[in-house]
């Protein structure tokens, strides 16, 4: 079965490889024809290294949670604590956030890791989509950008609204594994840490806090480089979108209450800016662009970017990714065209 | 590729990125690319990283003593001699504040004394997980950044990055509390940030209007402005480079032809209110316009 799955993986690198070679090599090209290049280089180059350098923190701190999980807490703990009712299950989901303080960069290998051990999908649907926004690193800068108001319960109560609506989604289908990626496929039995070293006399031994500590690091390791490329990935596209597509194209049609909102949520996922600052960002367009689409920008940005989307395609089949891009998607351009039609601010 | 040689090139990487981060935040330069605010994060990052390579390299060094000793099922010793602490010396050196050019050397030395000292990697050790997998794309793209830090030299976003962006005319950054705090700021210490608040937020401009002001910024020619004319520009930095957006008052200034874009420039002069696409755009009278050398801070922080 191993077989199978590196196989697998192995062709998806290979594409991976091309595909980033390809796109340099492109964007290699463009350069040499654009005017003044070497300036658009040196922006496009900070403006990557900008957003690498302030998610990496956030990157790091996710997989070193993830790594907690898997060496510290086992899964009936995640059994005893998660209810097995759909419904009351991604409404824990949606609010686990507050618990575990990540945003969309460590949201992603936390989720994984939760999923492997028994967090069933409503739960782990419902914290990737909410823990960006319901954590209270989020809470406290958006009420530092907008004040305790409306905008700051409305981003939280409609955050955790879409994010259980989606969760509740995914209980249809019959198997986790239909949504999963296959390196996720497997079975509780062969996932246990310790089961590979039975035959090793020196495994027997219980690990001392310290070698526990060290495996923390060393998972985290390990995932700071399988979710961390799509955080470079995502980089590149948005420094690069940045760079060379001018932004006068979109705030020139961005008037209007639909456009407006359509916009906005075209921008958040652009820009790809990381949930607990986006507020200020989002600060920016008051004025420019109307209420209702600068909420959109603050719902939809920290659930659905391209960093993040690169991320989620590390974890779910590509089917299942398009609905938790698009559902979020639909319901909060529903929330932010009537907020616009019909709320007085 | 070989489990030890990836786990090596992982942990080479992210000590790379470590010293890296290190040597741009003693160099300063680290404010370039994001809100020095955020320098804090920053910090835990690079403590992280080391702390990822350490933990990741100690058992490529130490292993053949424990698979020794488990052949022999004596308890393992204590590994005698740890020479994961030399793999730290590019980093401390950056924290030193020594220069690229003895950094850079440092690294590859040490990539080349660990890869000829590399033992094979076991991961049935006590407590050594499995490696999820080996991707050689993984490491190419977390080698991006290293390699683009390195060979592109750091430069603070120009005035090139306008052709996309275009210069903002508002201050959409400001809120009302922010705006009456800049009336507490004597008028030659206002950047131009404040002058934009003042002239965007401000109801009763009269007090403001005449008043001196003597503001830096980097020459940029609108092209909404007159020949005469220019705008001293700076970016506004909330969070990282990602999510710049330039600002400018105008500036009247006979001369204004022969300033180069993105040449830094003192302004001196006395403020007036302009109108440009129906949108109110402070402008200074210039006295003086004087050449500077760019700031070392060269963005402002809302």
């Amino acid at each position: 079965m191993k077989h199978s799955f590196s196989l697998f993986q192995t062709k998806y690198h290979h594409l991976l490889i091309i595909g980033s070679v390809l796109a340099l090599a492109l964007l290699a090209m463009f350069l040499s024809y654009w005017p003044d290049s070497a300036n658009v280089w040196s922006t496009f180059t900070t403006v990557f290294l900008g957003i690498f350098i302030e998610a990496m923190p956030f990157l790091f701190l996710g997989t070193v949670a993830s790594g907690f999980v898997e060496v510290y807490i086992d899964q009936d703990a995640i059994r005893r604590f998660i209810p097995q009712s759909p419904v009351l299950s991604a409404l824990l989901g949606s609010v686990l956030g507050l618990f575990f303080p990540v945003c969309e960069c460590g949201v992603v290998p936390l989720v994984r890791r939760l999923f492997r051990k028994g967090l069933p999908i409503p739960a782990g649907i419902a914290f990737l989509l909410a823990a960006p926004v319901v954590n209270p690193i989020v809470i406290l800068s958006t009420a530092t950008a907008f004040g305790f108001g409306k905008i700051l319960f409305m981003r939280v109560g409609f955050t955790v609204l879409i994010a259980i609506i989606t969760g509740l989604v995914f209980t249809v289908i019959p198997t986790q594994w239909e949504i999963l990626k296959p390196t996720l496929w497997i079975t509780p039995e062969t996932c246990d840490l310790h089961d590979h070293q039975h035959d090793n006399p020196i495994a027997e031994m219980p690990l001392t806090q310290f070698q526990k500590i060290k495996q923390v690091f060393q998972i985290a390791l390990d995932e700071f480089f399988e979710i961390g490329r799509y955080l470079v990935l995502g980089g590149l596209i948005a420094a690069g979108l940045q760079a060379f597509i001018p932004q006068s194209i979109l705030l020139d049609i961005g008037k209007g209450p639909v456009l407006s909102v359509l916009v906005m949520m075209g921008l958040a996922i652009l820009l790809s800016i990381c949930s607990t600052v986006d507020s200020f960002v989002a600060l920016g367009f008051i004025g420019v662009f109307s209420t209702g689409s600068v909420l959109g920008f603050l719902l939809y940005g920290p659930m659905v970017d391209i960093k993040s989307i690169l991320m989620f395609s590390r974890v779910f089949r590509p089917r299942a990714l398009l609905y938790m891009v698009i559902i979020p998607f639909m319901l909060f351009l529903l929330i932010s065209v009537s907020l616009n039609y019909f709320m007085i601010w | 590729m070989n489990k030890s040689i990836y786990r090596f090139a992982q942990c080479m990487i992210v000590l790379g990125l470590a010293t890296y981060l290190a040597e741009k935040w003693i160099s300063g330069r680290l404010s370039f690319y994001i809100n020095p605010r955020f320098v804090v994060f920053t910090w835990i990052g690079i403590i992280g990283l080391a702390i990822m390579a350490v933990i990741g390299l100690n058992p490529l060094f130490a292993e053949k003593q424990s698979l020794i000793d488990s052949q022999n099922k004596t308890e393992p010793k204590k590994q005698k001699t740890n020479m994961v602490v030399v793999f730290l010396l590019p980093l401390i050196v950056a924290f030193l504040g020594l220069s690229a050019t003895v950094i850079l050397p440092m690294y590859f030395l040490v990539i080349v004394i660990g890869l000829t000292r590399l033992t094979k990697f076991h991961t049935d050790q006590n407590g050594q997980p499995q490696l999820s997998e080996i991707s050689g794309a993984a490491l190419i793209l977390l080698a991006i950044p290293l390699i683009l830090g390195v060979i592109v030299p750091a430069r603070p976003l120009s005035t090139s990055s306008l052709n996309t962006r275009g210069m903002s005319l508002s201050a959409p950054v400001s809120i009302g509390q922010q705006s009456i705090q800049t009336m507490e700021i004597a008028p030659d210490d206002r950047t131009v940030l404040d002058w934009i608040k003042i002239i965007n937020y401000e109801q009763d401009l009269s007090p403001y209007l005449g008043k001196s002001a003597n503001v830096i910024g980097f020459v940029y020619h609108d092209p909404r402005l007159k020949t005469d004319q220019f705008m001293v520009g700076r970016f506004v930095i909330t969070c990282c480079a990602a999510d710049a957006f330039a600002i400018g008052m105008a500036v009247d200034w006979p001369d204004s032809a022969n300033l180069v874009d993105n040449s830094w420039v003192n302004v001196k002069g006395t403020v007036d209110v302009l109108t440009i696409d129906g949108q109110k755009v402070p402008v200074i009278h210039a006295q003086a316009v004087n050449p500077i050398q760019a700031p070392e801070q060269p963005y402002l922080y809302p």
